[in-house]
């Protein structure tokens, strides 16, 4: 029904100060350790305030209706689009002014009661929605969430849609017409929704977009094209992107910071470069699963501080030593019988990113002979969150060794996350030994995986125990822990304040 | 009340007269966190008396109580300080009355304190967000004047909001 998680305001979404690793440490709301208001209890004679009864008893009025139309409608302005049509039968003084005041728009067929429309009823809908707002506001989001197909019958009611809210100076755009990534072959590329970039032309200045997410579309920039320089967030999922289009996109878009490529039907190469003389902007790269890749230039993004990279073991990757980059995620898969070969990938982490603080790494099989048992320096890493994952049929191998190598070439390291239950008592033990300060070690049934530019997902399903069940693992670390107090020396000499074990 | 005055030797005080003749005395930096007042003091040659007719006094204390909270924590604008004025504002808005906070969303929207009339807007919002339509009704006293027949229209042009 109507769940929290749909209600308030949507917007601003994620920006760059989001950019972390999922913390775990929820605020604790403590109410009673703040500063009480003192409120004076005598009360005055309401005298000249407007329109108010001069009552001594709040009177059972409608005093919300009284409220100025603006201050009305920046409360409407904060509901979802449900209930902002919702109030419009509460009296006449409401009917039309949801009207002004809707601000974000959410055609979630999830949400907002469109899963059971047809897909005739639910364009039905979207136009009668568009077409009760008042000429001249202004809309901050738009959000269709919709598999309309095929694109021949409902192209042109969605690019009216597009230019509607092109028109009312959107910020935010999320267009998503497919539910699953559709395996991009070429026919199927070719039905794709072109994206229609030129309605958010605009004489004086260009659009005042900022976020852009595109779903199953093209997105096709001429090589001048000023109608997006304001745009800072562009996510682009199942979009076919050449070399050509890369180059479009980060030579018009001067204020891309945020650049997210999901299940894109790419070149074989791509070179993250711009014609201009000057420097990208881009802070936040995300590359995923993308198809067709082979290799991935970003020597040119200079100002790069977040990288994250889920792919193919064989794509090549070209780094800039002297970018700032300071977190990476960093994932590759790799065919079941070939175990041998990723070890040499991720030794070039530490070469790749020398200013490397957070690493975030999703290994699925990690093994000691995996790892050799010295790695590279990562002389300024001090958060490193390892993903597991196991088959729950697979064989599980104990952390220790691979670890070890890890925590030897991270001599700054204090925070370490483990997502994914495996053989850690042996590791657990390793670390109470060896570390000079133990801060907490806390331990959660939570399986945690990673769903990428910043967003950790909540696994749901049971998550794969190894030797020890978690709860043995409890007892055994809080043993170990009161036990090793007394022994405490570092062998290999890292400090750690806090470990985590999910 | 208590709030230790800032060090800088050069603070100007305001006096604020409410409708009912009370008056308030306050640093300039916290009253300008008023739009409408930050205005008044902007002209030159203003006066450091500033009549508020439209304001009552018990309303425009809350209102600079507020004030004083969010000018002191301007000053020092680390993150800790944010979370702290989070929570201040949600115990501030938390047991208001409808009354109350009709007459501080008035006092606020007149003397634009845009940021207090935020925090207060939103704090209605989340008195109607999920609620079904006669609930809104019951909650704000809010009568429904339409013709017979002509709710059951409205209802009918966005039926899926209704459902």
């Amino acid at each position: 029904m109507s769940g929290p998680e749909r209600e308030g305001k949507k917007f601003p979404p994620k920006n760059m100060s989001q950019i972390s690793l999922p913390e775990m440490n929820k605020i604790n709301e403590d109410l009673g350790s703040r500063n009480v208001i003192h409120r004076s209890k005598k009360r005055r004679k309401i005298s000249n305030v407007v329109m108010v009864k001069n009552d001594n008893t709040p009177p059972p009025l409608d005093l919300i209706s009284r409220l100025p139309d603006d201050v009305l409608c920046s409360i409407i302005s904060r509901l979802s689009m449900r209930d902002a049509v919702s109030t419009s039968i509460l009296s006449k003084r409401w009917r039309h002014l949801w009207r002004m005041s809707l601000e974000n728009l959410d055609f979630d067929e999830d949400c907002n009661k469109f899963e059971g429309l047809d897909d005739n009823a639910f364009v039905n809908n979207v136009n009668k929605i568009l077409a009760q707002l008042h000429c001249g506001t202004t809309i901050q989001s738009f959000q269709l969430q919709r598999r309309l197909r095929p694109p021949q019958k409902y192209g042109r009611e969605i690019y009216k849609w597009i230019q509607i809210v092109a028109d009312k100076k959107i910020q935010k755009l999320d267009i998503n017409l497919s539910e699953t990534y559709p395996e991009l072959e070429d026919d199927i590329r070719k039905k794709l929704y072109q994206f229609p970039y030129w309605l958010f032309s605009n004489q004086d200045k260009g659009s005042k977009l900022k976020h852009l997410t595109l779903r199953s579309y093209t997105f096709n920039l001429p090589p001048k094209c000023s109608h997006f320089s304001s745009l800072t967030f562009l996510t682009l999922k199942c979009v076919p992107l050449t070399q050509a289009n890369l180059m479009n996109i980060l030579s018009n878009c001067l204020s891309l910071q945020w650049l997210s490529l999901v299940v894109c039907y790419c070149s074989r190469r791509l070179k993250f470069t711009s014609r201009l003389c000057s420097s990208l902007k881009l802070k936040h790269l995300n590359i995923e699963e993308c198809k067709k890749l082979e290799m991935v230039d970003i020597r040119d993004l200079e100002n790069l501080i977040s990288f994250e990279f889920y792919g193919h073991m064989s794509i090549e990757l070209l780094c800039n030593a002297r970018a700032p980059v300071t977190r990476v995620y960093y994932e590759r898969h790799y065919p079941l019988d070939n175990e041998f070969l990723y070890a040499n990938h991720d030794l070039q982490l530490a070469r790749d990113f020398p200013q490397l603080e957070t690493l975030l790494y999703t290994s699925p099989r990690m093994r000691a002979n995996h790892m050799p048992t010295s790695l590279p320096m990562f002389a300024n890493l001090n958060h490193l969150a390892l993903i597991l994952y196991t088959l729950s049929s697979e064989k599980t191998y104990s952390l220790l060794e691979p670890m070890v190598a890890f925590l030897k070439a991270s001599p700054l390291l204090h925070k370490l996350e483990l997502h994914g239950n495996r053989r850690e008592v042996e590791l657990v033990e390793y670390l109470v030994k060896r570390t000079a300060s133990l801060g907490k070690i806390q331990l959660d049934r939570k399986c945690l995986a990673y769903e990428g530019d910043g967003s950790p997902i909540e696994r749901n399903r049971p998550i794969a125990v190894g030797r020890g069940s978690p709860w043995t693992l409890v007892v055994s670390s809080i043993k170990l822990h009161s036990w090793a107090t007394a022994n405490l020396w570092l062998k290999v000499g890292f400090a750690y304040s806090k470990v985590y074990l999910f | 009340m208590s709030s230790s005055s800032t060090t800088t030797t050069t603070t100007r005080l305001l006096m604020l007269k409410a409708s009912d003749g009370v008056t308030f005395e306050v640093e300039e930096a916290v009253a300008t966190k008023l739009g409408a007042i930050n205005n008044m003091v902007e002209e030159e040659g203003s006066e450091d008396l500033i009549c508020l007719p439209n304001v009552n006094g018990k309303f425009l204390g809350m209102v600079l109580e507020w004030c004083k909270k969010h000018a002191n924590n301007n000053t020092n604008s680390d993150k800790g300080n944010d979370e702290v004025n989070k929570w201040w504002d949600k115990e501030f808005v938390m047991d208001l009355d409808q009354n109350t906070l009709y007459h501080l969303l008035m006092a606020a929207d007149y003397l634009s304190g845009t940021e207090l009339v935020d925090l207060l807007t939103e704090k209605v919002a989340s008195m109607i967000r999920g609620k079904k339509v006669e609930e809104i009704r019951e909650t704000f006293k809010i009568k429904s004047d339409f013709l017979p027949g002509q709710e059951e229209e409205i209802r009918k042009k966005n039926s899926w909001a209704f459902e």
